[in-house]
């Protein structure tokens, strides 16, 4: 017994009140006789009258009122049902890239789909099966359904992607889903991983059914290709460099092919011992585009055979100086000297006018914050006190650099960032937009020396110490130097010319304010998707083409994954299961349900309003009616 | 209530009054026993003769036979005056489920029917409390003639029993107005001390009236179990208040105080030799007149 409504409980309090109504009713009414002259023989008895005595009335309607709170705490039995229920069964499907390696005239996909055909026909009637698909993320392909002609349909429909796995995720959500409502769920893996490569504890695995296909291990593979070339880089000057590995344990040959712009600048025939390595570079390309690297093998894995990259055509890039300072404007004439295809122009504050931003790539103002933000990529060094931009709170001398952040774009192979030079610094309030670059520390706290953000769609750097007085160009600040044209690389807008590059497996969104509605996109296999939620899933290797009424983008996806092209994997002592074992029968279940019988006492509380309606109506009969 | 009912007003027309002393100055229908008139209907006995008497009565016969003058006498027939006073205290208001003071009307009510049925004289004085500027009671004027009837239910349906009872001051206020002795019929509960209903009726006897009391009780009054079982009782003439439980013991002590005070009532009468009828609520108004009245020897059937 209990009930489901215990916030109907002071309704019992009105018992109470109905005792104090009955009292109050009690203590006022009187009885008219026409005299006491005969009950002055009687003992006057005032205590003993006023006690409550509850008469039949009292407790009627102390019971309707107790039937009608009842009803409303809608109380309940447990009541024990059985149910016959058949067994569930989660089906978890690698879909990753190693699952296309060939394994004789089929595919591993194929046969892990053959075993997972044959655990959904061995089911019965009654049994529920899970579907969900693996690849660099789980994915929910049917929740349980006894439908099982369905999910053989649904099987049929999963097609392998070019992206590596992340099975130890998918086991987690089956595992998730395995005791919903009480019932436990018997997980199939259908994968080419052992068991060791999911980081999953023992008392998980020891649960799992593991289906692992795949004993190949011929697979030669593009390991990753790289082009060094900064923006400031003529396209003869950069330099690109393929690695080959041969992940077999068997001696393989190959051709390498490198081809720029569909035409072939490199070729190369070569042999590779077992589980060796080996790079090709390639340089003094004779012009800008896209450069594709081909593997031409016979192994079991084509999809790593293949990579691309963009050779990029150097363009001239404006930085315009804001500074009062002219030893400064002097200081970073020299650097962009050195510099080729960046082209400065220096002003003073007092001639900086916003017109003066057009077509610029990067501003610098140096001890100088204009009124409004300015649309362009901008760095700001040592802005003066009262600026609108960044709060200054004080100025400190001789402070020491204590922290950074090492894996930003900026610090990029800076290994001596203490060393640089600090005289002076603002000590800045940190806005909400921005992040902590570099830090020191002051008796007060943690101070940022460099912030970095994005304010108004442009980037944002603020230095909080000064470049003056010849630190740019001395040799002993080389830090410095780094430091800064490492920051004005980061701040250079994209050229929206040159494609992305993007490992498969990642997802690629649309810049802020493009409306993901008017594009599509045209997969590597020449189909067309739609965009959702602004991002793309790459899961193909090959050329992406974004295309919209305002925005086009390229982007080329590349596999370099070890634990894919990996094939063989013998370092692992996994059993390859094939035989599938019969479902047992259903079971029966037994579990309580609560049974609410507040309707009753309702029924209850009307039919004694009706006994008490027929008793009265009986009564009036009987003593009156005339 | 009331007498509408043809079944019992042909009970009421087989009744008459039976008074013992009581008679008027008017020749009337009602023979009065052991007196006689020298003129009448039923012969009643002979006396000599004294000069003055009418001749037409010797007896002739007599006078051959004894050579005596004799002359015959009848049985006396007198107009009876019947002054029904009823009591219209609060107390006959209560308990409500009594409705002694409706019962008590529809007493009176046939009491008159019988008593204009025989061609005497009736009023009915409704004993109130009194006040100042107003006599303490309402009285009809004297009615004479069963057509009269019909003129004292409203008389008695206007009436509301409230205050407290003065059968004292009621009853000398209107004996200082009436001169005719005869009947005096009281209607009451009689709930109240003994020196309130003695002196009263006493006044009446000493005043030259055959006096009959007529008791009315409810039948919560004699089972007051049927009012209540505990609660705060309240007076509604004397306006006071009293807490009763009415446990076996405490409905023991009343019973025995109601014994008390009828049996009190009842010798009072006894021992001045008035007419004493005590009659119920419980019971059906034709029960009371055609039972309970005519053996109590306030009723005789024709």
């Amino acid at each position: 017994m209990g009930i489901l409504n215990p916030s109907a409980l002071p309704l019992l309090t009105l018992l109470g009140i109905l005792v104090l109504i009955y009292l109050r009713e009690r203590w006022r009414k009187r009885i008219e006789v026409p005299s006491l002259l005969l009950w002055r023989a009687v003992k006057e008895d005032s205590l003993r009258v006023r006690r409550f005595l509850p008469d039949l009335l009292f407790f009627a309607q102390a019971l309707l009122l107790l039937l009608l709170i009842g009803g409303l705490l809608h109380p309940y039995r447990p009541l024990v049902v059985t149910t016959l229920q058949g067994n569930r069964q989660i089906l978890v499907f690698d879909v990753s890239a190693s699952m296309q390696a060939r394994e004789g005239r089929t595919r591993r996909f194929e046969l892990a789909l053959d075993q997972a055909k044959k655990v959904v026909q061995a089911l019965g009637p009654l049994d529920e099966a899970m579907l969900i698909s693996v690849s660099t993320k789980p994915q929910l392909v049917s929740g349980f359904t006894s439908d099982h002609r369905h999910l053989l349909h649904l099987l049929e429909t999963l097609t392998p992607v070019d992206t590596g796995t992340n099975l130890g995720l998918g086991i987690e959500l089956a595992l998730a889903q395995r005791d919903r409502e009480g019932r436990q769920a018997q997980i199939h893996v259908f994968t080419d991983l052992p068991q060791s490569a999911l980081n999953l504890p023992a008392t998980q695995l020891k649960d799992l059914v593991y289906h692992r296909v795949g004993r190949s291990d011929d697979n030669l593979a593009i390991a990753a290709l790289r082009l060094y070339q900064n923006p400031f880089q003529h396209h003869s000057q950069a330099r690109a460099y393929v690695l080959v590995r041969n992940y077999a344990y068997r001696t393989k040959s190959g051709q390498l092919l490198i081809s720029l712009n569909d035409r072939q600048i490199f070729r190369r025939d070569f042999t590779l011992p077992a589980r060796e390595v080996t790079s090709f570079s390639v340089k003094g390309f004779e012009g800008a585009g896209k450069l594709v690297a081909q593997l031409n093998t016979e192994d079991a894995l084509d999809v790593d055979n293949q990579a691309r990259a963009w050779v990029t055509e150097r363009r001239q890039r404006r930085l315009v100086l804001v500074s009062p300072v002219q030893a400064l404007h002097e200081e970073l004439e020299r650097v962009s000297r050195a510099i080729p295809g960046l082209l400065l122009t220096t002003m003073t504050p007092e001639a900086f006018t916003p017109s003066a931003l057009d077509a610029q790539d990067i501003v610098l103002f140096h001890q100088f914050v204009p009124g409004a933000v300015v649309p362009a990529n901008s760095l700001y060094v040592f802005p003066p006190p009262d600026n609108p931009l960044f709060p200054v709170l004080s100025e400190a001398t001789d402070l020491t650099i204590l922290d950074w952040r090492e894996a930003h774009d900026i610090l990029h192979n800076l290994h001596y960032v203490e060393a640089i030079p600090l005289k002076r610094a603002r000590i800045l309030a940190l806005p909400s937009w921005a992040q902590v670059l570099i830090s020191s520390r002051t008796q007060d706290g943690e101070v940022p020396l460099a912030l970095t953000g994005e304010k108004d769609g442009h980037r944002v750097v603020c230095l909080a110490f000064d470049l003056g007085k010849g630190h740019l160009t001395n040799s002993d600040n080389l830090t410095l130097l780094l430091l800064f044209l490492n920051t004005l690389r980061w701040l250079l807008p994209p050229d929206p010319t040159v494609p992305v590059i993007v490992p498969t497996g990642e997802t690629f969104f649309l810049p802020a304010g493009i409306a993901p509605d008017s594009i599509q996109a045209t997969l590597p296999g020449g189909q067309t998707r739609s965009i959702e939620a602004g991002a793309v899933e790459i899961d193909q290797v090959g050329e992406y083409r974004i295309k919209g009424s305002h925005y086009n983008a390229v982007l080329y996806a590349n596999l370099f994954d070890e634990a894919e092209s990996d094939i063989g994997r013998r370092e692992d002592g996994s059993s390859f299961s094939t035989s599938v074992a019969a479902t047992p029968p259903p079971q029966e279940l037994r579990h309580t349900v609560p049974q609410e019988f507040g309707r009753l006492l309702y029924y209850g509380a009307a039919g004694l309003l009706l006994l008490e309606w027929l008793y009265a109506l009986w009564r009036y009969r009987r003593a009156g009616a005339p | 209530m009331g007498i509408s009912d043809s079944a019992l007003l042909r009970q009421l027309d087989r009744l008459r009054m039976r008074v013992r002393t009581a008679r008027g100055l008017r020749p009337g229908e009602t023979p009065i026993p052991r007196t006689s008139q020298a003129w009448g209907i039923e012969f009643e006995s002979y006396k000599e003769y004294t000069p003055g008497d009418d001749f037409r009565y010797l007896d002739w016969h007599a006078l051959g036979r004894l050579d005596q003058l004799v002359v015959k006498t009848f049985t006396a027939e007198r107009e009876i005056p019947y002054h029904l006073f009823l009591d219209t205290s609060a107390s006959m208001r209560v308990p409500a489920i009594d409705q002694k003071f409706a019962f008590a009307t529809t007493l009176i009510e046939a009491l008159s029917y019988i008593v204009l049925a025989n061609n005497d004289t009736l009023r009915i004085i409704a004993l109130t409390a009194p006040e100042k500027g107003r006599l303490p009671f309402f009285a009809t004027p004297a009615f004479r003639h069963h057509a009269r009837f019909f003129r004292i239910p409203p008389f008695l349906a206007a009436l509301t029993p409230a205050g407290k009872t003065y059968l004292r001051e009621s009853i000398r206020a209107y004996l200082n107005q009436t001169k005719e002795p005869g009947v005096a019929i009281v209607v009451s509960d009689f709930l109240v001390e003994p020196s309130q209903y003695e002196e009263p009726l006493l006044l009446l006897r000493a005043r030259g009236y055959e006096v009959k009391a007529l008791h009315v009780l409810g039948a919560a009054e004699l089972s007051p179990t049927r009012l209540f079982r505990r609660g705060k009782l309240y007076d509604v003439e004397e306006h006071g208040e009293r807490w009763i439980t009415l446990t076996q013991a405490h409905l023991r002590q009343y019973e025995a105080a109601l014994r008390d005070h009828l049996a009190t009532l009842q010798q009072f009468c006894h021992r001045h030799h008035i007419l004493y009828a005590r009659v119920s609520t419980e019971q059906s108004p034709i029960q009371v007149i055609t039972d309970v009245l005519t053996r109590a020897g306030l009723l005789a059937f024709r």
